[in-house]
């Protein structure tokens, strides 16, 4: 009979335990209107803004390091810690003054000497625009307004200082005294401060209120969370369950929410995945320094079939290295080359290489779509007596040493989330960009990009499209397809946006839950 | 027993060594560079190379292994490459997630696996078939599959459970068990079949002993003779299973961790292989290897409670 009621007494118990748990877990599932909840694939590189990754894992550092300058939702430069700025007549010079009363998030004022140690510090750093900062001499004019002077006409100046660069991203002078510091908490000037109790590192990062920032009504939220949800079909099921508010999303798992009407899929081309031709001088592929062998390749390829293939109604075919709607996306540079295996042969037989030539590639495989485009392209050239050896990286490290190494002549590339063409064609044509790893020159490219580099606002347009036309005539690389940046949330969130010619949507002051 | 126990502990310290040392080699041998998924594609030369100099990769590995091996006599498994943060800081925070997911699948497996062990010794031919088909269809789901599952069903179809996250137990008690449910649940089906199947082989042994046919002679209920005598000396072939499924749990983490995304060891180990963060990738194999030392521990001081003749020795 004891025995008989211990029994009894244990499975009343277990069934209460399980009981609570699933009335905590109903409760639980969804979270609070007044909270924002983002989940992203990895955890940052680092808090510290020098050496943060951008896109959409800007995220990261944007809630506590606001910006001298932003980018509205139609792409114009709009006022941020700073609102007066300017260029000077051949865009070698640029000033930004600080709005008045703006301070730190420890509450003291910021002033042009603490901005011009902040742009000092990033420009030592890793960040995409360091190497283009540490080339510019930064000075302070009074206590507000900042100066930054370049050798050569440069005119994206007020784009570095946005959030998707991060240069004006400032930093204060109690985070710059023990820089280490800086990947474990911020010392930013944002509408939010990194809460370190909250956050678990490496799975969680919450952000609280600012009291200090100097825009209180652009905080809507009373916490930021930003999740590590590295597999996407987590993810999705914590967006269905209503746990996250947004994640990024792909081809494979957007079509999985269409049937539910609480959430949205915003899906938008801002990047060119391809090949990124580094040999283009011939140093270990004498066949790439000759036009109409890298033509040929333009040619041999059925863009078309690959983006389907690849992405879906996610991408576009492109042949040139620019997504439509981004800065030197050219109207003439499109349908250049058509699929045409049969010219891309007689391209091939007039450079001599009738029998064909072997390229060495490397690519990421730890990005499945890379992965699968590589092959298809590899596919299609082997028709036209074109090999590539393909080497696979599994991870991102060690594909960047493999770039590195100069083993490979070209490399299957996915560049960010859109941006200007200034920058681009500096590091990817240029001799001395970072991407230009062979130093290859084409002194006509190199002549778009200088008058690129000193038009005017008004000319700035035509001269970007110039520079695109220049790089896929010559084919200095092989485009195949203008790639979307999906985004997947719940319709309670507002304001979540791409901003024209970025594929980052608007920074987190702009968005709103019902 | 005492004896035994210092004397595994004195035998665990090589064999802590081994394993650090053949991760430590190993990990060499992943391709990529800690340092460029750092600094990426942007940084120059001379960033490059210093920080390479100030996380001591560019010296032979055995001097990196060495430099390793003095941190941790003194207590210190070094810093995360990535976070900056302490590994021991690290292992702390996520060591209580995991030991809860393996601590609560091996509970559930060991209560539903003995269950159903002692079920089917004790019934017909037809409750064997049944109770097998069961058990190896928890073998064959693909655990990855069976988690899916559990989110689709448990956590969006009925909101029962949350999909993803953890709460701890200092937070909220309440919603760390239903945090821990669907996770556990994953990660169980798998170990029940061969707890089941060691206790229906131990049981069917017991049950046939002379001793089982006195005690049925004198009057001894059915209830009482399969429960607390035959299960008892049928423990320590059950004891040791339990062990080994707490064990096999282990690399079981890696992908519950993963889909439900659990701030535990498994998934940092994961992040850390392919990121070739050395010290952690080290600090959470010996962290693994001292679990497994100390559930080998545990199940000997089992035998030492189940078995007077062992205790004796």
């Amino acid at each position: 009979m004891k025995k008989k009621s211990a029994l009894l007494i244990a499975t009343i118990l277990a069934a209460a335990l399980a009981l609570t748990g699933c009335t905590a877990g109903a409760k639980s599932s969804a979270k609070a209107d007044d909270t924002l909840v983002i989940a992203l694939q990895s955890p940052p590189v680092s808090l510290d803004p020098a050496k943060a990754a951008v896109g959409l894992y800007v995220n990261y550092v944007d809630p506590a390091y606001a910006s001298l300058l932003n980018r509205a939702v139609n792409g114009k430069i709009v006022a941020g810690l700073a609102d007066k700025w300017g260029y000077n007549s051949d865009n070698t010079e640029f000033h930004a003054t600080l709005r008045k009363g703006v301070k730190w998030a420890d509450g003291t004022p910021i002033t042009a000497a603490d901005v011009v140690a902040s742009i000092k510090y990033f420009a030592t750093g890793s960040g995409p625009s360091s190497p283009t900062m540490a080339a510019l001499d930064v000075s302070a004019q009074g206590d507000s307004t900042v100066v930054l002077k370049s050798k050569t006409p440069n005119p994206i100046l007020a784009d570095l200082l946005t959030p998707e660069n991060l240069g004006g991203a400032i930093i204060s002078p109690a985070g710059l005294k023990n820089p280490p510091a800086l990947a474990e908490a911020t010392y930013g000037a944002g509408p939010y401060v990194y809460n370190t109790k909250q956050s678990v590192s490496g799975d969680h990062y919450v952000f609280t209120p600012n009291k200090n920032y100097w825009n209180q009504s652009a905080i809507h939220y009373k916490s930021i969370t930003i999740k590590v949800i590295a597999n996407a079909n987590s993810a999705v099921q914590a967006l269905k369950s209503g746990q996250i508010d947004f994640m990024q999303g792909n081809a494979d798992v957007a079509p999985t929410i269409k049937s539910n009407s609480d959430l949205a899929v915003l899906s938008k081309p801002s990047i060119w995945a391809g090949l990124f031709l580094l040999d283009r001088d011939g140093t270990i592929v004498p066949a790439l320094a000759d036009v109409r062998v890298r033509q040929a390749l333009n040619y041999a390829v059925d863009r078309d079939a690959i983006t389907k293939a690849v992405y879906g109604e996610y991408g576009q075919a492109v042949d040139q290295p620019q997504a439509p709607g981004f800065d030197g996306y050219s109207k003439a540079a499109e349908k250049v080359y058509t699929y045409n295996p049969a010219k891309a042969k007689k391209l091939l037989a007039e450079a001599g290489y009738a029998k064909g030539l072997t390229i060495p590639v490397n690519y990421g495989s730890f990005d499945a779509d890379n992965t699968k485009l590589v092959q298809a392209v590899q596919e299609q050239l082997s028709v036209v007596g074109v090999t590539l050896e393909l080497t696979a990286a599994t991870n991102f490290g060690g594909w960047v040493g493999d770039i590195v190494s100069k083993k490979f002549a070209a490399t299957v590339l996915s560049p960010g989330s859109g941006g200007a063409e200034f920058p681009f064609a500096q590091s990817a044509f240029m001799p001395g960009g970072i991407v230009n790893i062979f130093g290859a020159e084409d002194p006509e490219l190199s002549a778009a990009f200088n008058a690129l580099a000193s038009a005017s606002v008004a000319d700035h347009d035509a001269a970007a499209q110039k520079v695109t036309d220049v790089a896929v005539d010559h084919a200095l690389s092989l485009p195949i397809a203008a790639v979307n940046t999906t985004l997947m949330y719940n319709k309670k969130l507002q304001g979540l946006e791409f901003t024209k010619g970025n594929g980052v949507p608007t920074y987190v002051t702009a968005w709103t839950s019902k | 027993m005492l004896r035994i126990i210092v004397r595994r502990l004195l035998l665990s310290i090589p064999l802590l060594l081994v394993v650090s040392g053949i991760t430590f080699v190993l990990e060499s041998f992943v391709p990529g560079d800690p340092a460029r998924s750092l600094l990426g594609v942007n940084a120059t030369v001379q960033q490059y190379d210093a920080l390479r100099q100030s996380l001591h990769l560019n010296e032979p590995v055995l001097q990196q292994y060495w430099l390793y091996l003095q941190g941790l006599f003194q207590g210190d498994l070094g810093k995360s490459i990535f976070t900056n943060e302490s590994v021991l800081q690290t292992i702390a925070g996520r060591l209580p997630v995991t030991l809860s997911l393996i601590v609560g699948a091996t509970l559930l497996a060991s209560i539903i696996g003995i269950f159903l062990g002692v079920y089917s010794a004790t019934r017909g031919r037809v409750s064997r078939r049944v109770v097998d088909v069961l058990s190896l269809l928890g073998i064959a789901f693909p655990g990855f599959w069976v988690a899916l599952a559990l989110i689709a069903v448990f956590a969006i179809a009925l909101p029962l459970f949350p999909a993803t996250g953890y709460v701890t137990f200092a937070d909220s008690p309440q919603l760390w068990i239903s945090s821990l449910v669907l996770p556990v649940v994953a990660l169980t089906i798998g170990g029940v079949a061969l707890i089941a199947k060691v206790t229906r082989d131990s049981m069917l042994s017991t049950l046939s002993l002379d001793y089982i046919r006195t005690l049925r002679a004198s009057g001894v209920s059915q209830l009482s003779i399969v429960w607390r005598h035959a299960l008892r000396n049928s423990g320590l072939a059950v004891a040791t299973t339990i062990g080994l499924t707490l064990i096999s749990f282990i690399p079981g983490t890696i992908f519950v961790e993963s889909v439900f995304v659990l701030p535990g060891l498994g998934y940092a180990l994961v992040t850390a292989t392919n990121q070739h963060d050395i010290p952690l990738v080290q600090g959470i194999g010996l962290t693994f290897t001292a679990v497994v030392i100390v559930v080998n521990l545990l199940v000997d001081i089992l035998y030492g409670l189940l078995n007077p003749k062992v205790r004796a020795q």
